[in-house]
């Protein structure tokens, strides 16, 4: 693992702690949406810097520093179960937004109050 | 006001998370050392990648495509506005 | 997009083959090199998304691609019955590659399929 201070996993720890205050400090929905995207790159990027050796190679045949193929093969299906996730968040939204007309989380839930 | 506190909340935290090693992973490389011998004598593949998400973990690239699958059809279904199509 | 500028119509249609071969490349040599199913589907749907920007007629049938998707999964799923869980450790070993390429070749479709369904549905649906 390369051993200077800033590696990939104290970028990944960044990014994952940017992502948890977009969605607990803001109230939009789209960047609600937008965190969850930030949360899968940096869970992305933790995984894929586990168990790296030094001056790693892909591994294809047989390379002898060779990377870990297996959080590769995890975080390939990972990638497009994040494209499924923001696309169908995002479907939500536009219909949601259709129906009561905001973007913040407050106004719809007391739009939703008034309706019952 | 309120978002600058949970700023330097976050950042008190991400330096505790960054200070510490949470999971220990230097341990870890039975599955690593398992694979790199013996993933061509398996799976036949020459890309180890492909080799584990076709052959080793079948079950989780099924169920994977098939979340694509249904994410399509939820897709198609949510934005569906008065009956167009 | 109302007004298509003639410099994106011109280069996305010099660059239109490229792509389509590139992907095509990355597909089927998933197995021997870097690449795979997903990454090629994924490139292959850029196609789709270059053709919305340099066609003037948004006339795309999208039963289409959602019977193909339905179809391929369905394949994929008898592929991996009959030849992992079937044999499971006595599938003979020269069999292997050919499972991995026409594996690599049905779910890169699906994948372009899939991904098209989402830009298209975005793009000529949402946007209203």
């Amino acid at each position: 693992m390369y051993s200077g201070f800033i590696d990939g996993s104290i970028v990944a720890i960044a990014l994952f702690i940017i992502g948890i205050y977009g969605l607990i400090a803001r109230r939009n929905i789209i960047k609600s949406i937008m965190s969850f995207a930030i949360i899968q790159a940096a869970i992305i990027l933790f995984f894929l810097n586990i168990n790296l050796p030094e001056n790693p190679l892909p591994p294809i045949g047989d390379a002898t520093p060779m990377a870990d193929p297996f959080p590769q093969a995890l975080m390939i299906t990972a990638i497009v179960i994040g494209v499924a996730v923001t696309a169908v968040g995002l479907t939500m939204f536009i219909s949601l937004y259709h129906h009561y007309g905001t973007t913040n989380w407050k106004k719809v839930v007391n739009k939703r109050r008034e309706e019952d | 006001m309120r978002r600058k506190i949970i700023a330097f909340w976050m950042f008190i935290v991400f330096i505790v998370m960054a200070s510490f090693k949470i999971v220990p992973l230097e341990g870890a490389d039975e599955l690593y050392n398992y694979f790199i011998t013996n993933f061509y004598a398996d799976t036949g593949s020459n890309n180890a990648v492909s080799g584990i998400y076709l052959d080793y973990r079948a079950y989780d690239t099924l169920f994977e495509t098939l979340l694509l699958l249904v994410s399509v059809i939820g897709i198609i279904y949510f934005s569906r506005h008065e009956g167009d199509y | 997009m109302r007004n298509h500028s003639l410099l994106l119509r011109i280069t996305m249609g010099a660059i239109y083959p490229f792509i389509i071969v590139f992907g095509i490349y990355i597909t089927v040599n998933g197995s021997t090199s870097p690449g795979g199913g997903f990454q090629g589907g994924a490139i292959i749907s850029a196609v789709f998304i270059v053709q919305y920007f340099i066609t003037y007629e948004k006339t795309v049938s999208l039963h289409i691609f959602n019977h193909i998707e339905k179809i391929l999964y369905l394949a994929i799923v008898i592929f991996t019955v009959l030849f992992i869980f079937q044999f499971g450790e006595i599938t003979p070993h020269f069999i292997k590659p050919y499972y991995m390429v026409i594996m690599n070749i049905l779910i890169g479709i699906k994948v372009c399929c899939g991904l098209s369904v989402i830009f298209y549905r975005f793009v000529l649906f949402e946007s209203r």
